[in-house]
């Protein structure tokens, strides 16, 4: 005979059984749902990942609008600024031109004052020399007679005084 | 040579013009009995006018002041120790004249007019006496147009109108004539004509005034009549007097005309050597009886006038020196109760840096609103309110960290508008300027401006006011008003010129 | 009333009589003069009297005219 005992073969099948049972139950079981949260946890990560990665592209298309809107309005405010400049630039030309003009008017008035302050005393002068002259020659000139004439025109008058 | 021949065929015509006949007249003539200390007292002369101008030898001239029944007394204007007892007066007929009349502007006179500058003789042939009986009621109008002295302080709080008369009051070195200056100096392209008169100041002061005035171009429209500290006490007495009437020409012509008496506490008291040399009875503190009389019929003759006299102004800025503070000396009390309010310059808010020192509490202008535009009424209504307010917690200002929010708004604010109302002399401004920035202070848009900047702000926010809004700002001058689109308009430029001036309080104000 | 009569040239009695009475005439009074002799008057004369002075000098003319012309605009 081989040895083996149908009792024992079976003894051992129904272990093995037993064993695989107790195994699929405590080993199998647990470790495929180990496996399987593993799997589910990776996906759900590598949904995560998506989704930041999204965000991350969305942030970056608004940062980049953002830095567009404010060069644009960089650039208008220096445009602005430039024609709020030359504006002034040509408020403060006019107003140099004009004064400019002014000086002008001003120096004209100043030469004419000078003119007619020159005129006024070259006629003072030529008046006060004048009398000299008429006085020096009257000195030699007067005789008793003219006192005589104008004795006579004062005494011939109708009103003294 | 083209020179002489106009003068000479001038001096022609007047030659031939020249009537021969009429020389010879009667004059009536007075002899000399007493001379001395520059009166003169004089036999015959009969007939003689108060006032009236004599001739006395040598050119000296003299007014005659005391009419006794057998002499006449007389002050010398020139030349006192010329006249000798014996020697020959003779009477004018003429009440002492200035010359009025356009030629007189850009000049410098003495008070009987003569040239003191060396521009050549004044030719005109209109003469006022200088004495002469003020407009009547019926010949008025009321003070109704604003005359800009371009200092904050005054037009905001104190405001001038063109007739009225504000006296200028303070000690010595507070910036009387300072005020004055700059209110001609603001009167360019206003068309008011402008007189000052020189009571016995150094004759430096008097000359350092019109290099002021010609640099800025003032001098064209301004009369300048001096009798300096070495005048003779009668030069001193008729400057006043010849100055009002050359304004009264003016005045008379239609004309706005300013007029400054600077000062008139000298002018009391050369009255009053005159009148104790004259023998007159001294009163209190040895002024004659009418040394009121003296400034009453001087600051009278100021007024606004009616359409029917041609509608012109005198306006009166006469001048008081006080001795420490003392507002209730003869003079001063004088002058106060005739003039239509006062202008009070203080010693210590001068040297505490505040200038203009005008102490607003006890300045006042008695004319007030009515004297200023719509615009200007707007904004300064809550200034002197704040103001006022400030001064009463100021004394608490050290404690500042330990009161409570409001106060210490109170105060925040009170010390922006006193930074606000300081400005550095000859730099008027115009009262669009003024109007911006009182409205901005005023609505507290200020309070987190700290207080060093705020001159650099004034310069900086009128610059950009002129600048963006340049428009609104001659729209404001010319109406004098300021509407709500403005006030927004004012508001929304202040809001963007502090964010840019001061970035880190705009944010902390926005937080 | 007494005056003086200041004269040029020298005036004879007759004319001074003249003068006399041309003032009395004029005053209501007796009028005499005392005559005084001035060249620096050149010719004419001046009467002072009554604190009143009558200039009838040529040098009076002289300086009115010059008086008149200096007040002239050139």
């Amino acid at each position: 005979m081989l040895g083996l005992d149908i009792r024992l073969v079976l003894a051992y099948l129904i272990n093995v059984a037993i064993l695989f049972i107790f195994l699929r139950l405590v080993l199998y079981k647990p470790v495929r749902k180990f496996l399987k949260e593993r799997e589910l946890r990776f996906v759900a990560q590598r949904e995560d990942i998506d989704a930041e990665k999204q965000a991350a592209q969305a942030t970056k298309e608004q940062y980049d609008t953002l830095l567009q809107t404010a060069h644009d309005e960089g650039a208008a405010v220096i445009r602005d600024s430039r024609s709020q400049a030359n504006q002034r630039a040509e408020a403060i030309l006019s107003e140099a031109r004009q004064q400019a003009v002014d000086i002008v008017e001003r120096a004209r008035r100043e030469v004419a004052e000078e003119r007619r302050v020159a005129k006024q005393a070259m006629h003072d002068e030529i008046a006060n020399l004048a009398v000299e002259i008429a006085a020096k020659i009257l000195e030699r000139e007067v005789s008793a007679q003219d006192s005589k004439n104008i004795i006579e025109q004062f005494l011939h008058k109708e009103r003294i005084g | 040579m083209e020179l002489y021949s106009e003068s000479l065929s001038g001096l022609k015509a007047s030659v031939d013009k020249f009537d021969a006949s009429q020389t010879g007249g009667m004059r009536r003539y007075g002899t000399v009995l007493e001379s001395g200390d520059g009166i003169v007292t004089i036999d015959g002369l009969l007939d003689c006018k108060y006032g009236e101008l004599l001739e006395f030898e040598n050119g000296v001239n003299g007014i005659a002041f005391n009419m006794e029944e057998q002499a006449v007394g007389a002050v010398l204007l020139n030349g006192t120790s010329a006249i000798r007892e014996g020697s020959r007066v003779l009477g004018t007929d003429r009440v002492v004249e200035v010359p009025v009349g356009l030629a007189l502007l850009g000049r410098t006179v003495d008070p009987l007019g003569r040239p003191l500058d060396a521009k050549g003789t004044i030719h005109t042939d209109k003469f006022r006496p200088i004495e002469y009986e003020a407009s009547r009621i019926i010949d008025r109008d009321a003070v109704n147009e604003p005359l800009q002295t371009g200092l904050m302080a005054i037009d905001s709080m104190v405001p001038i109108g063109k007739g009225q008369r504000e006296l200028i009051i303070g000690d010595r070195q507070t910036g009387k004539s300072a005020i004055a200056v700059d209110t001609i100096l603001n009167q360019k392209d206003k068309d008011v004509l402008c007189i000052y008169v020189a009571i016995g100041q150094k004759a430096s002061s008097i000359a350092r005034i019109i290099n002021t005035l010609e640099k800025a171009g003032a001098l064209e429209y301004t009369t300048i009549v001096a009798a300096t500290a070495s005048d003779s006490a009668p030069m001193q007495y008729i400057a006043p007097y010849a100055g009002c009437a050359m304004a009264e020409e003016f005045m008379y012509q239609g004309r706005d005309v300013l007029v400054v008496y600077d000062d008139l506490s000298k002018h009391a008291v050369a009255y009053r050597a005159m009148s104790l040399l004259l023998k007159r009875p001294p009163g209190r503190e040895a002024y004659p009886g009418d040394v009121f009389y003296l400034h009453s019929r001087l600051l009278e003759r100021a007024a606004k006038l009616s359409q029917a006299k041609g509608g012109g102004s005198m306006t009166a800025l006469p001048i008081v020196e006080t001795q420490s503070g003392d507002i209730s000396s003869y003079i001063a009390t004088n002058v106060i109760s005739i003039t239509d309010g006062q202008l009070f310059l203080e010693s210590e808010l001068f040297y505490a840096g505040i200038r203009p020192a005008v102490n607003v509490g006890f300045s006042v202008s008695r004319v007030g609103g009515s004297a200023q535009s719509k615009a200007m009424r707007k904004v300064a209504g809550q200034l002197r309110l704040d103001l006022s307010q400030y001064r009463e917690m100021a004394v608490f200002a050290q404690f500042s960290s330990e009161l409570d929010k409001a106060t210490q708004t109170l105060l925040a604010q009170g010390e922006r508008l006193t930074e606000m109302l300081k400005q550095p002399q000859y730099a008027p401004m115009a009262m669009e300027e003024q109007v911006v920035l009182l409205y901005v202070v005023t609505h507290r848009l200020l309070l987190n401006m700290p207080l060093q900047k705020i001159a650099a702000f004034k310069a900086g926010f009128i610059e950009y006011m002129h600048t963006h809004y340049a428009d609104m700002m001659r729209g404001i001058a010319r109406t004098g008003r300021l509407d709500d689109d403005d006030a927004r308009c004012i508001e929304a430029a202040a809001r963007d010129f502090l964010a840019d001036f001061l970035p880190e309080e705009a944010k902390e104000a926005q937080a | 009333m007494e005056g003086k009569l200041i004269a040029a040239h020298p005036v004879d009695d007759e004319t001074l009589r003249r003068v006399e009475e041309r003032f009395t005439r004029y005053f209501g009074q007796s009028v005499t003069l005392q005559v005084e002799l001035d060249r620096a008057l050149m010719a004419g004369f001046v009467v002072t009297v009554n604190h009143l002075r009558f200039d009838y000098s040529v040098r009076a003319k002289l300086s009115a005219m010059k008086k008149y012309l200096l007040t002239q605009q050139s």
